[in-house]
């Protein structure tokens, strides 16, 4: 998996490529919650380039998205496609998260 | 035995078919002898008639054969002659046999005869002479002879015609007199037949129809309600059996009717409770309704909460599975630390090894440097010695120099070696001088190192203390990390549990939203079909009011029976 985080105030984009696993997931949340605690309230994630996330990813997700709410920020998700649209129809997270 | 009222019927039209068939029989009799006498025209008469004809005719082709052979005198024509002359013999005695009557026999006789005169005249008076040539003679005969036979022969036959054409007109009337009067009979038969079938007809009509009446009037009756009447069995016949049934069919509807009745009255009641049952279904189906509504209004909520849960799960999930990756990492390091732990352990022994080795060999040092102390202190006594030996040597060496200087020349080599041992001992005295100050400092530097000894002593056995702290610690170190990696070990055994694996919990979010849904469906289901069985059972409602309407009705029907 290869990521990238960009901070411009209090508004953060991370792209997200390849394939997330708990490791991956991990990584994330530890800096999307740094992030977050560092003042960021507005994230917006690319996962157009994303070919496969589990559920440890997909709790990140629902983790960032709470907390953003929390500092009234939101999380939005772009280029949802495929198998991460696919498992977020499954979950019934699309009804939940914003997808763009 | 049964006397059907088919066989009756059977019976008074046997009795017409026999009168009718008198007349017909008569009748028929009547047609044959007609039919005979027409036979008899037609067989005998008329054939009579028609060789009569012939006759005539062969005797007309005689004359002109003759005729023929007087102008041609061809032998052809007299051949001609003579076989059509055979031929009306043949005939003419066949006619005479077959003759019927007296009057025609005779008639026909005096016709052979003619004409058998006719032949013989022709043969002698002209045929002769036509051979002979003479056609004088031969005309002569013709005109003489020939021509009144001629004319007598054809007067003779046209006179039996006559007869004949008479006895036919005879027959043909007795015919027709016959057929007329078969005709009057025949009708006068149908007639009488018509008559006494009518009369036949009217008469068991009245005897057939007369208990109809009766058993019609019995059934008026029976329509009016009193099924108590009962017809009276006269006979054994249809009517009879019909007597039978009526009364059969009386009883069964009189049980019937008491059936119903009592059925009526178990109805009416019956559809009371219906309505009332009714009434009670539709109240606890309007409560079901209810509970279905909420049902379904809690699938609603069941559904969002299942989303709540969906998203919890989901990062539990997902925190175990980190948990799990890192708990992965923690027990690379609890490794690490162990080994670490493990090799200070070793380090540690080591160092109390040392220590020990110090211990032991300070405690040795120690010893050696009392001993040492000893030998300075034993070696400041042997300098004093020596210094007290110095002195007195000094002492010596001034006396023998004394001595020297007073034996002069004589002891001046001894006042040399005199002078070289007070030298000696002087340098002796400086010499235990340095040896007592070198072993005061020694003895000093002894007093220092033993203090030092037994300080370092301390402090080694202070060391040898905190390497067994240490190594307590590392002991500690060792067994917490030991428990540490178990328990890490028992975290990444937990979290190695499917239930919290991607695919399982993404599953179990999808199975459980998806019953969720489909309950929210079923219930709306539900209400819906709920709905239409308040509507179906108001429709029972209504239905059990008519029913019970309609059993107050029967009542009243089936009161109207004299039971």
């Amino acid at each position: 998996m290869k990521h990238m985080l960009t901070m411009s105030g209090n508004h953060a984009t991370v792209s997200l490529d390849g394939k997330i696993y708990a490791h991956d997931a991990g990584i994330i949340r530890d800096e999307l919650l740094a992030a977050i605690e560092g003042g960021v309230t507005d994230i917006s994630m690319e996962l157009s380039r994303l070919e496969y996330i589990d559920s440890s990813g997909l709790g990140v997700l629902v983790t960032v998205h709470k907390r953003t709410l929390d500092k009234n920020g939101k999380l939005v998700l772009k280029g949802v496609q495929g198998m991460t649209a696919e498992i977020l129809k499954r979950t019934r997270l699309d009804k939940v998260l914003h997808i763009e | 035995m049964n006397i059907t009222l088919a066989k009756k019927m059977i019976g008074y039209f046997l009795i017409v078919i026999l009168v009718a068939g008198a007349g017909f029989i008569y009748t028929i009799q009547l047609s044959d002898e007609a039919e005979q006498k027409i036979n008899a025209l037609g067989n005998q008469d008329i054939p009579q008639l028609e060789k009569v004809n012939e006759i005539a005719f062969n005797a007309m082709a005689k004359t002109a054969n003759v005729r023929a052979y007087f102008i041609y005198g061809d032998e052809r024509y007299l051949a001609e002659f003579k076989r059509v002359a055979a031929a009306n013999s043949k005939l003419e005695e066949e006619m005479i046999n077959q003759a019927q009557t007296e009057v025609v026999r005779r008639l026909l006789t005096e016709v052979k005869t003619l004409d058998d005169k006719y032949s013989e005249v022709a043969e002698k008076k002209v045929i002769a002479f036509i051979k002979q040539g003479n056609k004088e003679a031969a005309m002569q005969g013709f005109v003489t002879a020939l021509a009144p036979a001629a004319n007598e022969l054809l007067a003779k036959i046209d006179e039996a015609e006559k007869v004949q054409k008479d006895s036919i007109e005879q027959a043909i009337a007795a015919a027709v007199s016959n057929a007329k009067h078969s005709k009057v009979v025949a009708i006068t038969a149908a007639g009488v037949a018509i008559l006494v079938g009518v009369i036949i007809g009217v008469l068991a009509a009245r005897k057939i129809t007369r208990p109809i009446h009766e058993l019609r009037d019995l059934m008026e009756e029976a329509s009016n309600g009193n099924l108590l009447v009962t017809a009276a069995v006269r006979s054994q016949d249809e009517i009879g059996q019909l007597c039978h049934s009526f009364n059969n069919m009386l009883a069964a509807q009189l049980e019937v009717i008491k059936a119903v009745k009592s059925s009526a009255l178990e109805l009416a009641a019956a559809s009371e409770e219906m309505a009332a049952s009714a009434s009670e279904v539709s109240t606890a189906s309007v409560s079901i309704a209810e509970e279905v509504q909420d049902v379904a209004q809690s699938m609603q909520d069941a559904s969002a909460s299942s989303t709540d849960t969906a998203q919890i799960l989901i990062q539990l999930s997902s925190l175990i599975q980190i948990a799990k990756d890192k708990a992965g990492s923690a027990t690379t390091n609890s490794k690490i630390t162990v080994e670490a732990a493990r090799g200070g352990k070793i380090v540690v022994t080591e160092v109390k090894q040392s220590m020990d080795t110090i211990h032991t060999k300070t405690r040795e040092a120690e010893k050696v440097i009392t001993l040492l102390n000893e030998y300075s202190q034993r070696i400041g006594m042997i300098s004093e010695s020596i210094t007290g030996i110095a002195k007195q040597t000094n002492l010596l060496a001034l006396n023998a120099a004394i001595e020297a200087a007073r034996a002069g020349e004589a002891g001046r080599g001894f006042a040399v070696v005199a002078d070289e041992v007070r030298k000696l001992a002087e340098q002796s005295n400086t010499e235990a001088a340095n040896i007592t100050q070198l072993i005061s400092k020694v003895i000093e530097n002894t007093d220092s190192a033993v203090v030092a000894m037994k300080h370092s002593l301390a402090e080694v056995e202070i060391g040898v203390e905190s390497v067994n702290k240490a190594d307590k610690s590392l002991e500690n170190i060792l067994t917490a990390v030991a428990e540490t990696v178990s328990d890490i070990d028992g975290i990444a055994k937990v979290t190695d549990d499917e239930i919290a694996s991607s695919d399982k919990i993404v599953k179990l979010i999808e199975v459980v939203a998806e019953d969720i849904e489909r309950t929210e469906r079923d219930a709306q289901q539900v209400s819906a079909a709920t709905e239409e069985t308040s509507a179906t059972i108001e429709t029972i409602a209504a239905s059990s009011e008519q029913t019970s309407a309609m059993a107050q009705n029967l009542q009243n029907l089936i009161n109207k029976f004299k039971v």
